[in-house]
């Protein structure tokens, strides 16, 4: 879907170069018809202060020029009259050679035209038949309509500079104002974004638009309602496993108490015990991976690892073990619950530890799109044969390759739980087996 | 060799504390982080055994309490509070060794033996017996081997040897020989020490144990 922002940019940006548009042209007209009219206006009162000093009677027909405005005196001046009375034909002055044609008009008649004048110009036209001893003379005056245009021309131009810069002007506005008033959304990002890398553990309401309020709130909600739930079943699940454990100790005690008077059913009996017990491991090792989570509960790397790390080196004291970390600098957590993650890394560092002389190798690093995370370990390795069974589904590995038992399992069904695809090979580094999770991220 | 036992499960208890007693160990047992406080903090203790859900609170918190106050007793977490997380808070708050209920009691012995050994500066041979100036005991056998021969050791011949291979050329008080060969509220017999010595010469020779008037023994071995 289109963004909001783009779409109000779009619509209120048109919207303003369309009534512009529009006024600007009612404008032009309106304009265009004001200067006709007063020119208009302006040749009847000429045409009336011509009639005034022309004389039609008895014979005698003249134009008392004397009287008149001095604008009919220089040569095409702009300003014209002349009077057809029959043959006769009077021009002002400022016609010079030039000579307008009109038509013959009924007393009392008048006509309003534009015809080209002299120099070629556009030049408005007004007429008036005046009855007089045998006849209708035609009187006309006339106006250069250049200099009115070019004056007409300057004032539009100018009214339409101001509104150019008027409609820039708004255009601007509205990127501003668009721009400031969805900053808060930018910050309703930047605040989703923090919660998903973990840096909050909701969202900061006092922070939001109205607007966008009640949505926090009610995704806060959900957020606390989920994590508790998750909390709550992870709790439950814990409980449960850790009540089954402590019985099956003592059963464990007695198995073994009798295992010295009937080895035979004590064997029995702690083959079932044994199944029983890796049982509770694998299912609450899975059980307990939720999959999604409150990111602020998401594995931290290193500080996570390296508190794996040194219980290892506790549990393994007896050995001289070097771990190096390769871990991509921008990776500083992993996306998935911190005891699943614990749980995922232990056993795999476990593994190398069991196996390795004196070095392991974690290098943790982003292809692509893909989180891959690698252990090595410089031990004898898996032969090639037993290599493509430990990456068989849905088998127990502790029946299938000796010694890499109950903790790879668990690795795999955790992996399984957070959709990690998981590889064996041998480690061109070290020499010993190597463990490749690939997780391929949507949100990366 | 005196562990403090903390479980309140009574099977559990009753079972294990035959089997350590088996391999030498002397027992006391507390059901409640309370009585363990207590204990600890009355008599010394070769090592704790300290499971994290007690009646009355939580092991991991008794452990840190213990650190803070530098009480330096090695603590093996006996749990079923086993994932890795949970390991890693254990060791953190001081434990050093950690085990998975169910367990074999075996792999309980083994620990115990390791941590014991470690916590007394002496690592173990790779044979993972203790062993000093030609002196070497067999743990699981109760056996000793001195030079080319081998005894048979009774249970308090072989706790006593014990303490003294962990501890060869220092002083050790027969106050302190007792306590450990003793449990809490066991009556203490003022003489055991100075008999099981005498039965330890006669298979080790006279010049392995030195007596100290009035301060009490060093064990030299065979040099």
């Amino acid at each position: 879907m289109m963004s909001i922002r783009l779409k109000l940019t779009i619509w209120l940006t048109s919207l303003v170069l369309i009534s512009s548009l529009v006024s600007l042209i009612y404008m032009e007209s309106m304009l265009r018809q004001a200067f006709h009219d007063s020119i208009i206006d302006r040749l009847h009162e000429d045409i009336s202060e011509v009639e005034l000093v022309t004389h039609l009677n008895n014979g005698e027909i003249s134009i008392q020029t004397q009287e008149l405005s001095g604008f009919y005196k220089p040569a095409y001046s702009g300003r014209y009259y002349q009077l057809n009375a029959g043959e006769l034909e009077l021009r002002s002055r400022s016609l010079w050679d030039q000579h307008l044609d009109v038509a013959k008009l009924e007393a009392g008649e008048t006509r309003v035209w534009q015809a080209k004048g002299p120099k070629k110009h556009d030049i408005q036209l007004l007429s008036l038949g005046i009855p007089y001893d045998n006849g209708v003379a035609t009187l006309t005056v006339a106006q250069d309509l250049s200099i009115g245009r070019k004056v007409f021309r300057e004032v539009y131009g100018s009214k339409l500079l101001g509104n150019l810069a008027m409609l820039i002007a708004m255009i601007v506005g509205i990127f501003i104002i668009l721009h400031s008033s969805f900053k808060p959304i930018a910050g309703v990002k930047q605040a989703l974004a923090k919660l998903r890398q973990g840096e909050a553990s909701s969202l900061d309401i006092e922070q939001m638009p109205a607007e966008i309020k009640p949505l926090a709130e009610t995704y806060n909600g959900l957020l606390e309602y989920t994590s508790v739930q998750i909390q709550r079943s992870r709790n439950n699940l814990g409980n449960l496993s850790h009540g089954l454990k402590t019985p099956l100790a003592v059963m464990r005690q007695q198995v073994e108490v009798l295992g010295l008077k009937d080895p035979e059913t004590a064997q029995v009996l702690e083959q079932q015990l044994q199944q029983i017990h890796n049982m509770i491991e694998r299912k609450l090792a899975t059980a307990r991976a939720t999959g999604d989570m409150l990111p602020a509960a998401q594995m931290v790397v290193p500080r996570d690892i390296d508190a794996l790390r040194n219980t290892l080196c506790k549990v393994y004291h007896y050995k001289q073990v070097q771990v190096k970390y390769d871990i991509a600098p921008q990776i500083t957590r992993l996306p998935m619950h911190r005891e699943d993650g614990m749980e995922l890394l232990g056993n795999l560092l476990d593994n190398a530890f069991k196996w390795t002389e004196s070095q392991v190798l974690l290098r943790i690093w982003r292809q692509q799109q893909q989180l891959m995370l690698t252990v090595e370990d410089d031990g004898p390795g898996v032969a090639e044969a037993d290599l493509h069974k430990l990456t068989r589904r849905g088998k127990r590995l502790d029946e299938e390759v000796a010694g890499h038992g109950l903790g790879l399992s668990i690795v795999k069904d955790i992996a399984e739980q957070y959709q990690l695809e998981i590889a064996f090979d041998r480690s061109p580094a070290l020499g010993g087996l190597r463990i490749m999770l690939t997780h391929t991220s949507s949100n990366a | 060799m005196k562990l403090l036992l903390v479980e309140d499960n009574e099977l559990l208890v009753k079972e294990l504390t035959k089997q350590l007693k088996a391999a030498g160990y002397v027992t006391d047992v507390a059901a409640s982080a309370m009585d363990a406080d207590y204990l600890l903090k009355e008599s010394p203790y070769d090592c704790v055994i300290l499971d994290i859900g007690l009646p009355d609170g939580n092991g991991l918190e008794l452990l840190q309490h213990w650190r803070q106050q530098e009480i330096a007793t090695p603590v093996i977490m006996l749990t079923a509070r086993s994932q890795w997380h949970e390991k890693v808070e254990g060791f953190n708050a001081g434990a050093d060794d950690y085990l998975g209920k169910p367990f074999h009691t075996q792999e309980l012995l083994a620990r115990l033996q390791a941590v014991i050994s470690r916590s007394n500066g002496r690592a173990l041979s790779p044979s993972k017996q203790l062993s000093f100036g030609g002196i070497t005991l067999d743990e699981s056998e109760q056996t000793v081997e001195v030079g080319e021969q081998r005894f048979e050791l009774t249970a308090m011949e072989f706790r006593l040897l014990r303490i003294f291979l962990l501890s060869p050329k220092k002083l050790l008080s027969k106050n302190q020989l007792s306590d450990k060969l003793y449990q809490f509220d066991d009556e203490k017999e003022s003489n055991v020490v100075e008999v099981y010595v005498t039965h330890l010469r006669k298979k080790l020779g006279k010049s392995a144990i030195e007596t100290r008037r009035g301060q009490g023994y060093i064990f030299h071995g065979l040099e």
